[in-house]
């Protein structure tokens, strides 16, 4: 396959967010030291400034570290109509609408969530740190029904279905849901590299097979900029 | 020492930080020890040492053989497990191998110790980390502990710097060093050559340091006695 690079601009990150699809699920996979912190703030701020309710899935206290982290690079997100699943962990971020007891059976589980977000209307829902809970459970059998739920997701049509996950932190574990997930997903975006680069790879998804661009190099000083702006400062 | 140099690196992490400083086998904790032992005096803040299993005792003992002086008798530390107290022990915490009992006496401890210390600002160096982690029986312990971790990040009373050995990280029974990659907010890379570190900035709330690579040199002065 013959990729081609570009470099993203703030025009073409606008058009990568529109080309989210309602009904869609998509993945973010993280290879970077920053990458999620910075996607994280692309998605939270695109959300608010396009007036979408969002819906977290919190997995072990995943998300109010990232949360965390932006409040000291001093950017700052507005969590307080966030509605917020917990599974495990303990920290109180945003408007906690269900907690889900990470020993609970896997199937009890997943119908507690589809209850949770079926009724949410136009919403985006955002899975964080489902790469703990995979940690957590240790065994294929008791995961793969959580994973399975990832695709009653598809076809839910009034709702935007983003997981990010940790490659590092996933690629550590004994069982790699990795290939599964990227094979439900409908979109699959990879960043990656070190330093003042950042390398997003677009694996899956409508851009590619549009524009016949698979990956552009940002600095992610500029990403963050250009959502500052977006968000109004 | 080029203690400038690092000084100017450690200036840049912003109170409330967890930062990870990943070293090799080689004189980097020693060198790291001596470096946060002797800045803390030049700028008066108080630093507070973790010494987990002894780990302390290790590097001051490498520090002596080395000629090299340590001022460590006044220094505040916070002792789990082991049993050669080095520094000024002012909290003992008894090692338990169920983490959530080692965790919930370990924050009784701390926090009394840094009410008696008084007001804020603390550089708290902790030692021996990769220790525990040897000790942990499931994912879910190792875990137990990574959340613990992640609990401090954004206090602001303290600046926390994790000194771990990158290589005994990845030959854990459940390997945590993404982890702790993640929760960190600064993850420095110390790559050591004959005569001192090359730091790179991995990771860090002021991205313009992305990527940026800084040498302490540490060479003959380190082993001069004063």
């Amino acid at each position: 396959m013959n990729g081609n690079k570009t470099t993203l601009d703030s025009s073409s990150l606008k058009e990568l967010l529109k080309s989210l699809r309602t009904g869609g699920v998509s993945l973010v996979e993280n290879d970077s030291f920053v990458g999620m912190e910075i996607a994280l703030y692309t998605i939270l701020t695109y959300a608010r400034v396009k007036g979408l309710k969002v819906t977290v899935e919190d997995m072990f206290d995943t998300f109010p570290v990232y949360m965390k982290h932006l409040e000291i690079m001093g950017l700052n997100v507005k969590l307080d109509d966030v509605n917020i699943i917990k599974v495990g962990g303990t920290r109180k971020l945003g408007n906690t609408i269900l907690r889900i007891d990470p020993n609970e059976d896997p199937g009890v589980y997943v119908r507690k969530l589809e209850r949770a977000l079926r009724d949410g209307g136009r919403h985006l829902y955002l899975n964080v740190g489902l790469e703990r809970y995979l940690a957590f459970q240790g065994s294929f059998n008791s995961v793969y029904p959580l994973i399975q739920a990832v695709t009653s997701n598809l076809g839910a049509n009034e709702r935007f279905n983003i997981y990010v996950v940790d490659i590092p932190v996933l690629r550590d574990l004994e069982i790699d849901p990795l290939p599964l997930l990227e094979e439900m997903a409908t979109s699959v975006l990879l960043l990656e590299g070190g330093g003042d680069y950042m390398r997003v790879k677009l694996k899956k998804s409508y851009l590619t097979l549009r524009y016949g661009v698979d990956e552009a190099t940002v600095s992610p000083t500029e990403v963050v900029s250009w959502v500052s702006e977006l968000g109004g400062g | 020492m080029q203690w400038d140099r690092a000084a100017d690196i450690i200036e840049n992490i912003l109170p409330g930080e967890t930062v990870l400083l990943e070293t090799r086998p080689s004189y980097t904790p020693e060198f790291v020890l001596k470096f946060f032992v002797d800045y803390s005096k030049t700028v008066g803040k108080t630093l507070v040492i973790d010494d987990n299993l002894d780990a302390l005792h290790v590097l001051v003992t490498h520090l002596e053989k080395l000629g090299v002086e340590i001022g460590i008798e006044d220094v505040p530390v916070i002792k789990t497990g082991g049993r050669k107290e080095v520094g000024h022990v002012m909290a003992h915490i008894p090692f338990h191998p169920d983490p959530r009992v080692y965790i919930k006496n370990y924050r009784t401890a701390a926090e009394e110790l840094y009410r008696g210390l008084g007001g804020g600002d603390f550089i708290n160096l902790v030692l021996g980390l990769d220790h525990l982690f040897l000790h942990a029986r499931s994912p879910r312990d190792s875990y137990s502990l990574i959340l613990f971790l992640q609990d401090h990040v954004g206090d602001r009373r303290r600046r926390s710097f994790y000194l771990t050995n990158r290589e005994t990280m990845k030959a854990l029974p459940f390997r945590v060093l993404h982890e702790l990659e993640r929760i960190s907010t600064t993850v420095l890379d110390l790559v050591p050559y004959a005569t001192g570190v090359n730091v790179e900035v991995l990771k860090s709330p002021k991205l313009s340091l992305l990527g940026t690579v800084m040498t302490v040199d540490v060479g003959g002065g380190f082993l001069e006695r004063k």
